[in-house]
């Protein structure tokens, strides 16, 4: 760590150095005084950040590979973390649930006001289409939400559980009776 | 994950192969314009499959290949073609910043085959968009002109998900992981051809530095790996803007047709590239009459940009599909005085982004550079230039947001940091085309 702070410390010179060597080659190249000058502020303005952005990319790396790797021999299937921080993942093996479920060319219906779920559902069941009234729709899927107050009727009704990581929320997919 | 890597290799092959055709019938010799000719293949397949899903074409692997051949075959057509000889490189500078550069760039290329699709609007929008093409097999109304769908912005331009589709198409599966080293080549890409086009035109001490600089910006980064289309569309402006001006400098008709197809894929890749390519035209046009320069060879470079927009603009409003930005409101002066307010906030969060840390100082270098050549210096031409680009860059913006129908606090806070990617990127490319100026003699004093 206090090698880390001493590297750190330790650029900032190293940086204002390499500037001033910049300085001097342009100096040499143009001959014109503010071109060098320029030419040492800009080598300087991206010196001078440029470990903390390797560091800051590195770290990023590490990050999504030990998450495609733990991906690989997860329990319980894969994640899909949808958001930068990597928080609220999803079950993968929810909508692969839900594509088993529903046929490739039947409609649905995305009965919630939840974002990330409403989404996710249109992205993840292509090529499955979804409707915009519930009467048009083969299937109704819904989240924090309840498919008996849309007033249809159905002839199967599923709960599909955990459907986040860390085990919260369930999905109820209906098959509207015809 | 090979096997996906190696399929987006094969595709950008294809589409370099494509863009080496089309540089030499514009008038490019290929030696030393691999990256010109890179981003020439990826701006042309893009608009054309962008045609082609029109057409009602599901771009499959083989129709891209035929796309990128025929393409390619343009290059055998007898031109013309100007010799630019190019400076030695001095490797005192280029070598330690390609170093660094080289090596940021690596470790972002890790990043980017591991990188999952966590930015909302990418795995959402974007690339949803390419998933959906994929599947149902072209561009289907039950999806694409699909109400339900509407919050997708159906209609915004397809130039992305046009080549996500190709990408996945060589790929042989939908890997959302290795999309990203799509946008790491398109990064790539842009710095060459930047330095190609640059490099005989400005001094190497400050090209090298302000590509650096331009090239590891934090926020670029974190732009480019969320897969959405902020820096593609900075990266075509701002090429664009650049053949823009060796055609005012230098009356390069290659030049000229090297800016329209990038012109032409800016408007195809996201709505406000039309705004600023409608002002990069303005803006040549007045210095074309400045200068002097034919104002013949705008022409087929217009028609390119018009070729690459109308269309989907066509299919958009016959299948009903209602814009995101209510461009004809746009200009009725009661609407703007009723949505004053917005202008402000717009203004401050702008400058605020722009100027964040993350970017490195690049605007404020350039805007430094600007007044000094201006105030100092007798050549005026680049600084204005420059300073026009941004102005058209930064209206835009502010127009965009002063329109728009979503709550203006929503639009700032979700797009506020990512839509200043072209102001800070052509401001970022035309720092070292005004900091030569600064190498011309000083401003006669006035008797």
């Amino acid at each position: 760590m206090a090698l880390k702070v001493l590297f750190f410390v330790l650029w900032i010179p190293a940086s204002i150095v390499a500037a001033l060597a910049v300085f001097r080659l342009s100096r040499q190249e143009t001959g014109a005084l503010p071109v060098a000058v320029l030419a040492a502020a800009i080598a300087l303005a991206g010196l001078v950040v440029y470990p903390r952005t390797i560091k800051n990319t590195a770290a990023a790396a590490h990050r999504y590979e030990r998450l495609w790797s733990a991906n690989k021999h997860r329990a319980g299937g894969p994640w899909d973390c949808l958001t930068a921080d990597l928080h609220g993942c999803l079950r993968e093996d929810v909508w692969a649930e839900l594509r088993q479920m529903i046929p490739k060319h039947d409609r649905f219906y995305l009965q919630t006001d939840h974002g990330l779920i409403h989404f996710w559902t249109f992205t993840s069941l292509l090529p499955r289409v979804a409707v915009q009234i519930p009467r048009a729709a083969d299937w109704v899927i819904s989240y924090r939400a309840d498919p008996e107050a849309l007033g249809l009727r159905y002839s199967k009704l599923q709960t599909i559980r955990h459907v986040y990581s860390n085990g919260n929320g369930s999905i109820v997919v209906a098959k509207v009776a015809r | 994950m090979t096997r996906s890597i190696a399929g987006l290799l094969v595709a950008n092959a294809a589409f370099l192969g494509a863009g080496c055709g089309v540089v030499r019938f514009v008038g490019f010799r290929l030696r030393g314009h691999v990256g010109v000719a890179y981003m020439a293949g990826i701006a042309s397949v893009g608009v054309l499959s962008t045609l082609m899903l029109i057409a009602g074409l599901a771009l499959h692997g083989w129709q891209a290949l035929v796309l990128c051949g025929l393409l390619a075959a343009l290059g055998l057509v007898p031109r013309e073609r100007a010799e630019t000889p190019a400076p030695r490189t001095d490797w005192r500078i280029a070598g330690p910043a390609a170093g660094l550069l080289g090596g940021y760039l690596a470790v972002l290329l890790v990043q980017c085959v591991f990188q999952p699709l966590n930015s909302w609007d990418a795995w959402a929008k974007w690339t949803m968009k390419a998933r959906a093409i994929v599947l149902l097999e072209g561009l289907h109304t039950s999806v694409f002109a699909n109400q339900a769908y509407r919050p997708l912005v159906l209609d915004y331009p397809m130039l992305i998900p046009a080549l996500e589709v190709i990408d996945f198409r060589f790929m042989g599966r939908l890997d959302t992981l290795v999309i990203h080293v799509q946008f790491w080549l398109l990064l790539v890409g842009f710095l060459l051809a930047a330095l190609e086009l640059l490099r005989d035109r400005v001094p190497q001490s400050l090209l090298w530095p302000s590509l650096l600089l331009v090239g590891t910006a934090p926020a670029l980064a974190g732009n480019l790996t969320s897969a959405y289309a902020d820096a593609p569309v900075a990266f075509f402006f701002s090429l664009a803007a650049i053949g823009a001006w060796r055609y005012v400098v230098a009356g390069e008709r290659s030049a000229i047709a090297f800016s329209g197809l990038m012109a032409g894929a800016a408007v195809a890749t996201k709505p406000e590239g039309s705004p600023f390519v409608v002002g990069l035209f303005v803006l040549l046009l007045i210095f074309c009459r400045v200068r002097h320069r034919p104002l013949l060879p705008l022409v087929p470079a217009a028609a390119w940009c018009l070729v690459a927009i109308v269309p989907w603009r066509i299919w958009v409003s016959q299948h009903g599909i209602r814009p995101s930005t209510p461009v004809s409101r746009g200009f009725d002066p009661g609407y703007l005085w009723g949505r004053i307010d917005r202008v402000w906030p717009s203004v401050r969060s702008l400058v605020e982004k722009s100027f964040a840390a993350d970017w490195l100082a690049i605007l404020p270098l350039v805007l430094a550079a600007v007044v000094v050549v201006l105030v100092w210096r007798r050549s005026r031409a680049a600084a204005l230039f420059t300073a026009g680009a941004l102005a058209i860059v930064f209206l835009s913006l502010l127009w965009a947001y002063w329109v728009q129908r979503p709550g203006l606090h929503y639009l700032l806070s979700s797009s506020g940091s990512r839509t200043v990617t072209t102001l800070v990127v052509v401001a970022g490319v035309f720092l070292p085309i005004v900091g030569a100026e600064l190498t011309r003699s000083r401003r006669k004093p006035s008797p």
